[in-house]
């Protein structure tokens, strides 16, 4: 007789099976998401060890010479552009905390005045921008936070 | 394989700010793509000295500008930019101050 | 009295009301489809077009007339995403699109003659969109009439390169103001629709392009700012960085997401009819047209932006 239990125990059997395929892409991309950059400070995931190893030191402090220009609200986490002004900048290191792998750029081996460096940054999630300046040994810090709002029209 | 690279000067306070866009996927690898090729290296020079040298990671948006500004510039000075990607493709682009 | 009698008069009333109504009706059918003699005057076109505006410099008094061209981000309710559009302006993602539209203008067509051959003798793209022998020309209609002419295909309307080719043309007359001309009687009488259509509600929910557009121009919808409908077209074709739904069906309004980079006035229309709930249209269609030139004329002086970067 076919029973309740081994029809339960049969439907299980095919629901694995079936639904065990549909599943495999996520196996072929884990391959990839597990690229690891050569550079350990863009391997890294804790912006502590970011700062260990692009500037050596985790001792930062706030620094008001340091500009920031972002939007406040931008509507496409793709393309989030920003622009940093740090004067008597040597090295330059900019992070974004709600990435998994948090360092966006680091600029090295400035040889201006006063530094001027744009990108345009991929978010995660909405969250802070920050920026690091080495300057005369000393760690100065700015910070600004971008709000993504997505666009309406992608939900209708 | 080429990525198209063009670099734009264009004024900025009272020095020259360059941009450098450069037509490249940057594939993460971390999303349906499975591929993996971003710039990981940006120079930018002035008259063949270094400027400023940009290291970039994956969480650069597609098709990538980048750009710093140069304070003391001339006319007639020239300004080149090279780039390479984690695939060792390389690019470069030059423009004249104006 | 016979009680057939009613129904008697029934008949011959209704025989009456046959004999009147048919000629009314071919004739109704037969008569040639001419714009109503009813057009508007210049005179309350003008008019239409102080009220417009009096209502935005009332409602945005510290916006110039010159700076709507540019469309939501010139509003004050933009500011929080106001630098990121500044910081892409810097360096404009639609550069690149324009060099390679740029190459088709040179291009040799079938009989090799060039796109930039056949606009020699054209106006300037601020008097389009215009009538001529009859017929509205709009940039667009104009490449594609051009293509045929010479032998080759046209451009699919929502190509995306049609909308790229017009941005070439359109860039550098950045800054000049729009001028339409509306003496012909048949431009008025299409004003007149183009202003019906933006003014009825239609759609699932009920909207109108006014409602969004000038009675909640700044307002948020979500993470969006609603642009103010003066200026709408000024910074056309436009370079968006959002995902579009395409219409797959025109008639039945299916749509699924596609990103589309460059994008002219049209699939813009056909996006808002979408995002409304009601059935959009079909491109460089007439009532389309219509709305074209309603909102161009309404624009009248304000200096085109195009290509625009809606962000």
């Amino acid at each position: 007789m076919y029973s309740k239990r081994r029809f339960l125990k049969h439907l299980g059997c095919w629901f694995t099976f079936s639904l065990f395929p549909a599943c495999l892409h996520r196996f072929a991309y884990a391959a990839d998401s597990n690229h690891v950059d050569p550079r350990p400070e863009f391997a890294a995931d804790q912006i502590a060890t970011v700062l260990e190893s692009a500037l050596g030191s985790t001792d930062t402090a706030d620094d008001a010479t340091i500009r920031i220009e972002v939007p406040l609200v931008s509507g496409s986490k793709e393309v989030v552009p920003f622009r940093i002004t740090a004067p008597g900048a040597e090295k330059i290191v900019v992070v974004a905390h709600p990435n998994s792998h948090p360092l966006l750029m680091l600029v090295d081996n400035i040889d201006e005045p006063v530094a001027v460096v744009t990108g345009r940054a991929r978010l995660d999630h909405s969250g802070d921008i920050t920026c690091y300046a080495l300057k005369n040994g000393q760690i100065g810090r700015a910070t600004r936070r971008i709000e993504l709002s997505g666009h309406w029209e992608s939900f209708s | 394989m080429t990525y198209p690279t063009s670099l734009k000067l264009a004024k900025y306070q009272s020095g020259v700010e360059a941009l450098c866009e450069i037509l490249h996927p940057m594939y993460a690898g971390d999303s349906k793509q499975s591929e993996v090729n971003y710039i990981t290296r940006v120079v930018f020079r002035l008259n063949d000295r270094v400027k400023a040298e940009f290291l970039l990671g994956k969480y650069i948006s597609r098709n990538p500008v980048v750009g710093t500004v140069f304070n003391n510039v001339e006319s007639g000075d020239s300004v080149q930019v090279s780039w390479q990607d984690i695939a060792g493709n390389r690019g470069q682009a030059t423009a004249t101050v104006k | 009295m016979n009680f057939r009698q009613p129904f008697i008069l029934l008949l011959k009333t209704s025989r009456f009301l046959l004999l009147t109504a048919f000629p009314v009706l071919i004739v109704s059918v037969a008569w040639p489809n001419k714009p109503s003699l009813a057009a508007s005057t210049i005179e309350q076109i003008s008019l239409d077009q102080k009220a417009f505006r009096e209502f935005f410099s009332n409602r945005f008094p510290e916006l110039e007339l010159t700076r709507y061209s540019e469309g939501a981000p010139a509003l004050p309710q933009f500011s929080r995403q106001r630098a990121g559009y500044d910081l892409l302006k810097a360096a404009p993602p639609y550069d690149s699109v324009l060099r390679e539209a740029a190459a088709l203008w040179k291009q040799p067509l079938a009989n090799g003659s060039t796109l930039t051959q056949c606009f020699s003798g054209k106006p300037p793209p601020t008097a389009y969109p215009f009538l001529f022998e009859g017929v509205v020309h709009t940039l667009e209609s104009d490449i594609n009439d051009c293509f045929v002419k010479n032998g080759s295909q046209p451009l699919e309307l929502d190509s995306g390169m049609l909308a790229a080719a017009v941005a070439v043309y359109k860039n550098p007359f950045r800054g000049q103001p729009i001028d339409i001309d509306i003496r012909d009687q048949q431009v008025r009488a299409l004003y007149d629709e183009g202003k019906q259509y933006f003014w009825a509600k239609r759609g699932q929910m009920n909207l109108s392009c006014a409602n969004c557009h000038v009675h909640n121009a700044g307002n948020q919808l979500r993470g969006e700012v609603l642009s103010p409908a003066l200026g709408h077209g000024a910074g056309f074709p436009a370079f968006s960085m959002r995902e579009f739904s395409k219409p797959t069906n025109v008639e039945g309004g299916g749509a699924q997401p596609v990103t589309r980079p460059m994008q002219n006035l049209h699939e813009r229309y056909q996006q808002c009819n979408i995002i409304a709930g009601a059935a959009p249209l079909a491109l460089q269609s007439q009532t389309y047209l219509a709305l074209e030139i309603y909102q161009a004329v309404m624009n009248s002086d304000l200096p085109i932006d195009a290509p625009g970067l809606r962000p």
